[in-house]
């Protein structure tokens, strides 16, 4: 029977550790993942050894679940090595989804981040202008520092990936829904996104109208919300324009939703439908037939347009970085 | 085995530290012993520049999703300082709640999933479903209560979003609270039963002491999490504006994480210097479990970290208790926070599980941040490793290869250097 045994392992990339925790979070069913599953490795609860995975034969692990995005020469390389060693590979998180939280540094570059953190931060003495350089000597031989990218990329910018599953982290229902799908072997296609088919305006607990507004607001400064849709309270809320599976748990805590579950089923870009929404609500025209002084008009109002409409999903998004100089 | 002994412990995988051990010595001498920290850079700093205050919080929460409600708290603080903003004595209340909550979680998973494997001799929290059920099912128990209680004070355990500036965007209603209430008396035995199976298995944790600078927060009345001034055990507190005193960042070049000193060459934050701090303000209860361990202040053996986190997560099912029941006597209602967005400079110093955490904010007067400064816990003790390391390698010479590295790691692991870094997943080299 254990021969059986599925091989499971996690991995993470440029991550907060929060999809680790988040897998922990489905408590006692742990246990019952560790009977149908041998997890290989984990790095929030268990060893792992880098030549152990190396002298794995090719497709040796089942299913690997790699969480946070591709920033640095290392992160890639493991993602190379798992890819290879892993019959599926699952994007887990928004990070490696979409980019998450990480991909908005691509509104910057490398020179701008070392910049700040290195020298202009003033709790920093650093007269040399010492900054990490990718080797140095020790005197055990040489130690390395992994290289860090310009632009931080999504996984499947990086290798091939079999399924997506987005969040920040990741709802414990979709997590369950996952791997009990693994387990018993029932998988939906290669390539699919393991969430609904819907946004999360379908989840929501307010119900939208259609109704126009007149102004785009910061949540702050709405003096009382009301219980009804944000985005016709003109806050902005991106459930239109994001794929549901949470349960609309912002919503619930009177917060918008800021789009982790990454674009809807047949959008191409998040940012781009958000915008197409907020034209109609606004009582413009529509994207496509706005004049670009129109779209500029609508972006004033916005604060921190691309911080705001792609916050989860700026490496992934057709602009993807901001032009470097 | 020949005269020379060379160990390279290598972490392949980090949350905000990613650690190299090298220990060789000869002839019986220590030759070299080094901590190095090749974190990989996460540059936050960078990426909440030019940011609105409004989105500060929930980037800066993606620092760690382990500590997020503790990072939430500190950026919060940091943002209310700069635009001073008042926040009102249930707001704190429920805060202290929510920093409860977290340090219980992480907590547990520290001492339930990642120390416990070691004081059993196995490699991870797996192999103890099937040998120690019970316990394994007793710590999920305390770890499922500690979300529980997260998710209704902070609308979820991983990046919270009921936390905002000013106060709450939703807060629970009493019969939450007197639910949360019950179930933390109801963990109050499971806890010292998981303390015990600990204390059974405690002689694994080395007898090893150096004396060393710790710092934490005080404040002259009770056992400070939420806010306080920074005290330490070589000088008098400060206001947490005058942070940089006190940590004093430098940069060295074979590392990417920045290193920190105060009054000596090293200092430690975290529970252990929370406990010897602030003793005096621990409930009964926390004490007792503590004398259990027989810990007292000052401990300067940083082993008992783990233990001194077991301490606090009694001590914090207590605590919550009392805030619950001020909440209770009090007319709790929800008022949403109002505020000037307003141009300044603010500090937020909270304690979170790994010690004393700082986020320092510039705000413009449009609201957008124009500097940002973060300095986490993790860091403040990489230093304090290093002199730990040159202090125990004498005395680890001549002794198994083995025995060396897991005494090195399991020292590494107690100060609880955000989970990447608790060294279950080293990679162990030989040369
Ligand atoms: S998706 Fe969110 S929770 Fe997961 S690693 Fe990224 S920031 Fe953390
Ligand atoms: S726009 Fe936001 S608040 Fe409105 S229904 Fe959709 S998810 Fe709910």
């Amino acid at each position: 029977m254990s021969e059986e045994k599925l091989k499971f392992a996690f991995y993470w990339a440029a991550s907060c550790g929060g999809c680790e925790i988040a897998v922990l979070d489905i408590d006692e069913k742990i246990l019952d993942v560790a009977a149908a599953a041998d997890i290989l490795f984990w790095p929030v609860a268990m060893d792992f050894k880098y030549k152990d995975v190396e002298d794995m034969d090719d497709g040796f692990i089942d299913v690997c679940f790699f969480n946070g995005a591709i920033r640095n020469s290392e992160q890639k390389e493991m993602a190379h090595l798992l890819r290879r060693k892993s019959k599926v590979l699952v994007a887990f998180g928004s990070c490696a989804v979409t980019g998450g939280i990480p991909g908005l540094a691509n509104m910057s570059d490398k020179k701008g981040v070392f910049e700040t953190v290195y020298h202009e931060n003033a709790t920093i003495e650093n007269p040399e202008g010492i900054v990490p350089e990718p080797s140095s000597q020790v005197s055990e031989g040489e130690l390395t520092i992994p290289e860090f990218f310009d632009t931080v990329d999504t996984l499947d910018q990086t290798v091939e990936v079999d399924y997506y599953l987005p969040g920040c982290p990741p709802p414990t229902d979709l997590i369950l829904t996952a791997v009990t799908a693994i387990i018993k072997g029932e998988l939906p296609p290669k390539g699919s996104v393991i969430a609904p088919n819907k946004s999360v305006c379908d989840e929501c607990r307010f119900e939208r109208s259609e109704k126009s507004i007149t102004a785009v607001k910061r949540i702050y400064e709405v003096e009382k919300i009301e219980d009804k849709c944000l985005l016709e309270q003109g806050i902005i809320c991106l459930g239109s324009a994001t794929r549901g599976g949470c349960g609309a748990v912002c919503m619930d805590a009177n917060m918008p939703c800021t789009g982790c579950g990454g674009p809807t089923p047949n959008s191409l870009d998040q940012g781009g439908k958000m915008i197409s929404a907020l034209a109609s609500i606004l009582g413009l025209e529509g994207e496509d037939k706005m004049t670009d002084e129109e779209v500029d008009a609508l972006m004033d109002q916005v604060v921190d347009p691309l911080g705001t409409l792609y916050k989860y999903g700026l490496p992934s998004a057709l602009i993807k970085r901001k032009v470097m100089k | 085995m020949s005269d020379e002994v060379n160990i390279h412990v290598e972490h392949l995988t980090r949350v905000e530290g990613h650690g190299d051990i090298f220990f060789n010595a000869k002839e019986g001498k220590v030759e070299n012993v080094q901590w190095s920290v090749v974190e990989a850079p996460r540059f936050f700093e960078a990426m909440v520049r030019g940011k609105s205050y409004s989105s500060l919080q929930a980037i800066t929460s993606r620092i760690c999703g382990i500590c997020s409600i503790g990072h939430s708290m500190s950026s919060l603080k940091a943002s209310e300082a700069a635009m001073g903003v008042e926040i009102s004595d249930q707001t704190k209340l429920l805060r202290r709640l929510g920093v409860h909550a977290e340090n219980m979680q992480s907590h547990i998973l520290h001492v339930g999933y990642l120390v416990s494997p070691d004081l059993f001799g196995v490699g991870s929290v797996f192999p103890l479903a099937t040998t120690h059920k019970d316990a394994v099912l007793k710590i999920v128990g305390l770890h499922r209560l500690s979300n529980f209680m997260s998710d209704l004070i902070c609308g979820r355990t991983i990046h919270p979003m009921r936390l905002t500036i000013g106060g709450f965007t939703m807060i629970p209603t009493i019969k939450e609270l007197e639910d949360l209430k019950k179930r933390l008396i109801a963990a109050v035995e499971p806890t010292k039963e998981v303390a015990a199976i600990v204390l059974a298995n405690a002689d694994k944790l080395p007898d090893f002491k150096r004396e060393t600078e710790y710092i934490a927060l005080v404040t002259g009345k009770d056992y400070a999490l939420y806010e306080g001034d920074i005290g330490s055990t070589d000088t008098d507190p400060v206001p947490p504006e005058r942070y940089l005193e006190m940590t004093n960042e430098y940069v060295v070049p074979q590392s990417t994480a920045k290193y920190a000193k105060h009054s000596r060459d090293s200092f430690m934050t975290g529970a252990l210097a929370r406990f010897n701090i602030n003793y005096e303000f621990l409930s009964p209860l926390a004490k007792e479990v503590a004398g259990m361990f027989g810990l007292k202040p000052i401990c300067y053996n940083p082993y008992m970290n783990s233990v001194a986190q077991i301490v606090e997560f009694v001590d914090a099912i207590v605590d919550s208790i009392a805030i619950i029941d001020e909440l209770l006597d009090t007319d709790m209602k929800y008022i949403r926070p109002k505020f000037e967005v307003r141009a300044g400079t603010g500090v937020g110093a909270c304690e979170v599980p790994r010690g004393l955490l700082y986020h320092e904010y510039t705000i413009n007067k449009m609201g957008n941040c124009v500097k940002a400064n973060c300095i986490i816990p993790t860091n403040q003790n990489h230093g304090n490793i290093q002199h730990d390391f040159e202090a125990i390698a004498p005395t680890l010479v001549g002794k198994p290869e083995k025995e060396i590295e897991l005494t090195l790691e399991m020292l590494v692991r107690a100060y609880d250097p955000c989970i990447s870094c608790s060294t279950h997943y080293l990679n162990v080299r030989f040369r």
